[in-house]
């Protein structure tokens, strides 16, 4: 995983993302290029189902550092989900699943990334080639912290537990929370970062504590 | 903690508000660059933010998309509310208004349902776990064909500003009998093309082949689905707004949809090219760009329409359109060409420089007239004043005579002056002066040559080895089809601004200039190429990777929708109300009413380039208020009285009426949704009118909401 280029397309042998079979409103002619992968027609099996399930958290993780908001995550995420449900028989059961679908997802990422011109809040493709190599590095521990969120949250003080409940209901933004609390978006921000910062370090000390480095 | 981290984590809770400044985003980049362990704890802190951020449920939850409807339903609340304060004070009732917007809401679920249909027959094709996503995404697709023009208005060169033309007021009555002329197909012509073949030769057929071939390879690199083919409702319209500026009547959209031949398609694009209407849509269109649609500098605007329409009827050479244009001398009454440089003679003809250099090339020259371009090294200073030194021997003089009726009205001549102007001096930023020699493309003209200028940069215009004039109209003609040209802006091309699709764009350069700049040809393999032929219902998968409207490259996976110019709306309001009526689109108002309406929205600045801004936005409240003068409030009980006038007597007679004026305004059946809430309001008017008159006034009520809609003022 380590190539040179960030987002490589190399790394997925997935060809685009055609599906016929999805398409019956297809022009007439000369689109209709060589789509084979006939499985595609059936439903994707229980376990596959069950797999792309368990992958969402994960993903959405995997694909929020590589872009700029959770907006676009989202819809990064959503855009994987349908290729991964149009390939869903090229995945062989067995291997890595979530290594398979992190693919996609670096592709989708990519992509994204590519049909934007305006990229001012984007990180350098560079920069979002080295985060996505560190993740596809990273123990999957990903439950364990967030179990340990979990339990750091309930032991904020009860008016940080509020502020950071408001702050992540529902899709609104630090600037709606001051404007409900009646407080400066800037205090509001500093409150934030230093719950979050709070947060972090009562994870990192819980997941020390269990072990795992 | 060091510092660093603790500096990181700053960034980092910045980045989680989305606050970072350009600068403090450049230091995050920096410090993740730097090593590993800043980018795991980057990692680590984005990834406690997206725990707590999926946990609420910003995160789609473990299931398929389906949250972004909520995101973009906005804009349908928006234009109702326009509408609202548009029809206070008007002689609606506010029962009306309610009405009317129940209508407009109903336009864009009919097109949901024309989406969802589509899901549903995914559903029985088989594709059991994707119907779900489609069926609840498609929510907001409709916004975007229907409402998103008129919202997006403020959006940098709208493509309603690339897309002006239009007819002028129909010179020749269209009544009943199918006017789609049909012309004997070329031998070699085909609406499909082949693709995968190289052209080689000059030939129709394998021109267009090889725009699918191109336009279809940037699909298949970016992994877009390409739109669905549009059925003939959608096209139709489509195709005559693109090629004569307006809407087509009810009589020709239905003659084209209910004919049979396999290749309608081709036979109406060649048989609009040869009609009057095309030659006048392009003569709008260049009369706009040349010397814009007001009338401040005392040019003659209907001399060069007519130097135009001339132009075009015949279908002359692009070239020598322009030479004729740059080259002109005489009267500006008697040749009309003269206007264009009248035009922009003034202020040491620093306008007639840059104007050339964008219309006619390309170019964007007017910033290196004080300075290097910033940004495009290919560009400076000297180059600006060499062009502009060719234009420095033409000499204006105003005469004044008097016409037929007394009048006295200014005349102006162009020409050029005896002597030559010799150098050309102009001031560097360090408060140097220079002096420079005309000179394009590698030649330059000595200073006592006494030879006219223009005539000489005609010459190398026609023999440029980059064919910029052909490359210019290629891109400006593409935009004008498609809604978005192969660069943003498309006419600043050169080594800075990113071709979307540069090897398409040579080839059709390459082959325009073959065809000895035949503008119907390129017109025609465009108009004629399958991505024309493609619906403006954007495949929902290629939603993010195909959207120009965002600053995305466009790739013309679907028709973009675009706002109509303001002659396209109307002359389409023109067309829609008369052809509900079953009248003939007679050329009784003269093109002067038009240009009047226009003038409205036009504002003019005295800048460098002549520059003039044009307050339309495509916002139909804002041409209804207009509108809603006289015009309108005569015509559309007038229409509706006579839509229905035999509506009570069969018993389809209130459906008829609905799909008559859905055809003339949107050229499409009424949806059920619209056919549900004319029947309800039919009804409720019954109960206190008699039926005849209840029918005419929901007739009536529902040609306004139909008018409203964006639908209408869109070209999709």
């Amino acid at each position: 995983m380590q190539s040179g280029l960030p987002f490589s397309s190399q790394q997925i042998q997935i060809e685009l993302p055609v599906n016929t079979a999805a398409l019956p409103f297809m022009p007439d002619a000369s689109q209709q290029s060589s789509t084979t992968a006939s499985g595609n027609q059936s439903a994707p099996s229980e376990d596959f189902v069950r797999l792309f399930t368990q992958s969402q958290r994960p993903l959405y993780l995997f694909i929020l550092p590589l872009v700029h908001t959770t907006a676009v995550a989202d819809e990064v995420l959503q855009e994987t989900n349908v290729v991964m449900l149009s390939k869903w028989n090229q995945f062989e059961p067995g291997t890595n699943f979530l290594a398979w679908c992190r693919a996609i997802a670096r592709l989708e990422v990519f992509r994204f990334r590519r049909s934007r011109h305006h990229r001012m809040f984007l990180l350098g493709d560079d920069v979002a080639g080295l985060l996505a190599d560190e993740m596809e590095e990273q123990t999957s521990d990903l439950e364990q912290r967030r179990d340990a969120l979990t339990e750091c949250i309930g032991k904020l003080r009860a008016q940080d537990q509020e502020l950071i409940r408001r702050r992540y209901s529902n899709g609104t933004t630090g600037d709606n929370v001051a404007q409900e609390l009646g407080r400066p978006a800037n205090s509001v921000y500093q409150s934030l970062g230093r719950i979050r910062r709070v947060l972090l370090e009562c994870i990192r000390r819980r997941m020390s504590v269990g072990g795992v480095q | 903690m060091s510092h660093a981290q603790d500096h990181l984590i700053t960034l980092c809770n910045l980045w989680c508000e989305e606050q970072l400044s350009s600068d403090q985003l450049i230091e995050l980049q920096s410090l993740l660059r730097s090593d590993r362990a800043m980018r795991a704890t980057f990692v680590e802190f984005v990834q406690l933010h997206g725990q707590l951020a999926w946990d609420a449920g910003i995160g789609v939850g473990s299931q398929l998309p389906n949250d972004t409807a909520e995101i973009r339903t906005v804009p349908s609340g928006d234009t109702t509310s326009s509408i609202r304060s548009v029809r206070q004070g008007s002689r609606f009732s506010p029962q009306m208004v309610a009405v009317a917007a129940a209508c407009l809401v109903l336009a864009s679920i009919a097109a949901i349902n024309f989406r969802g249909m589509n899901a549903l027959q995914m559903v029985s094709s088989g594709v059991k776990l994707e119907v779900k996503p489609n069926s609840d995404t498609t929510i907001h697709q409709p916004q975007d064909p229907l409402l998103s023009s008129s919202h997006d208005s403020a959006s940098q060169e709208s493509p309603g500003d690339h897309l002006k033309p239009l007819e002028l007021n129909g010179m020749r009555p269209s009544t009943g009998s199918p006017e789609v002329p049909v012309n004997p197909p070329a031998a070699n012509d085909t609406v499909v093309a082949t693709p995968g073949e190289i052209p080689s030769t000059n030939d129709d057929a394998t021109i267009i082949a090889a725009i699918d071939r191109l336009i279809a390879a940037g699909w298949s690199e970016n992994g877009v689905i390409p739109a669905a083919t549009a059925d003939d409702h959608e096209w139709v319209r489509r195709c005559y707004l693109t090629l004569t500026g307006r809407i087509p009547t009810v009589n020709e959209a239905s003659s084209f949809v209910a004919r049979q031949s396999p290749r309608k398609r081709g036979e109406l694009v060649d048989a609009l090219l040869e009609d009057q209407r095309f030659a006048e849509n392009l003569s709008v269109t260049w009369s706009n760009l040349l010397i814009g649609r007001s009338n401040t500098r005392g040019v003659n605007q209907d001399a060069l329409f007519d130097f135009l329409l001339k132009q075009f009827s015949v279908n002359r050479p692009w070239m020598e359109t322009v030479g004729d244009l740059i080259a002109a001398e005489g009267r500006s009454d008697q040749n009309g060409a003269t206007n264009f440089l009248l035009a922009h003679l003034n202020d040491k003809a620093t306008p007639a420089t840059a104007v050339t250099a964008r219309l006619f090339l390309g170019q964007q020259v007017q910033c290196t007239q004080c300075h290097d371009h910033p940004f495009a090294k290919d560009r400076h200073q000297d180059e600006f004043w060499s062009l502009n030194a060719f234009f420095k021997q033409a000499e204006r003089q105003k005469l004044v005579v008097e016409n037929g009726d007394g009048n006295r009205q200014p005349v102006w001549i162009l020409k050029d002056s005896e002597k030559s102007p010799g150098m050309t001096f102009y001031d560097t930023l360090r408060g140097q002066q220079k002096a420079v020699l005309p000179e394009f493309d590698g030649h330059a003209m000595s200073a006592d040559d006494a030879s006219s200028r223009r005539s000489e940069l005609v010459r190398l215009l026609a023999t440029d080895s980059h064919q910029l004039v052909a490359q210019a109209m290629v891109n400006r003609t593409w935009s004008q089809v498609f809604g978005y040209g192969f660069t943003n802006p498309i006419d600043d091309l050169g080594a800075h601004n990113p071709v979307s699709h540069p090897e398409l764009m040579k080839l059709l350069t390459k082959s325009f200039a073959d065809s000895d700049y035949d503008v119907r040809r390129l017109m025609r393999w465009l108009t004629l190429s399958q991505t024309f032929q493609l619906s403006s219902e954007q495949d929902e998968r290629s939603v993010a990777a195909d959207d120009p409207q965002e600053g995305g490259t466009p790739l013309f996976s679907s028709a973009y929708p675009r706002s109509m110019a303001p002659e396209q709306v109307y002359d389409s309001i023109r067309i829609a109300i008369r052809s509900a009526a079953d009248q003939p689109i007679d050329s009784s108002i003269g093109s002067q009413h038009r240009r009047e309406w226009v003038e409205q929205f036009v504002q003019s600045y005295g800048t460098d380039e002549n520059d003039e801004q044009l307050a339309f936005d495509g916002n139909i409240s804002q041409a209804m208020l207009l509108m809603n003068g006289q015009d309108i409030q005569t015509a559309i009980p007038l229409t509706a009285a006579e839509v229905t006038k035999s509506a009570h007597v069969g018993p389809n007679g209130v459906t008829k009426s609905l799909e008559r004026i859905a055809m003339a305004t949107l050229n499409r059946e009424p949806s059920e949704g619209e056919e549900k809430v004319f029947r309800n309001r039919y009804r409720a008017l019954s109960r206190s009118l008699p039926a005849d008159q209840a029918i005419r006034t929901a007739t009536e009520d529902m040609l306004w909401a139909y008018l409203n809609s964006s639908e209408f003022t869109s070209v999709h």
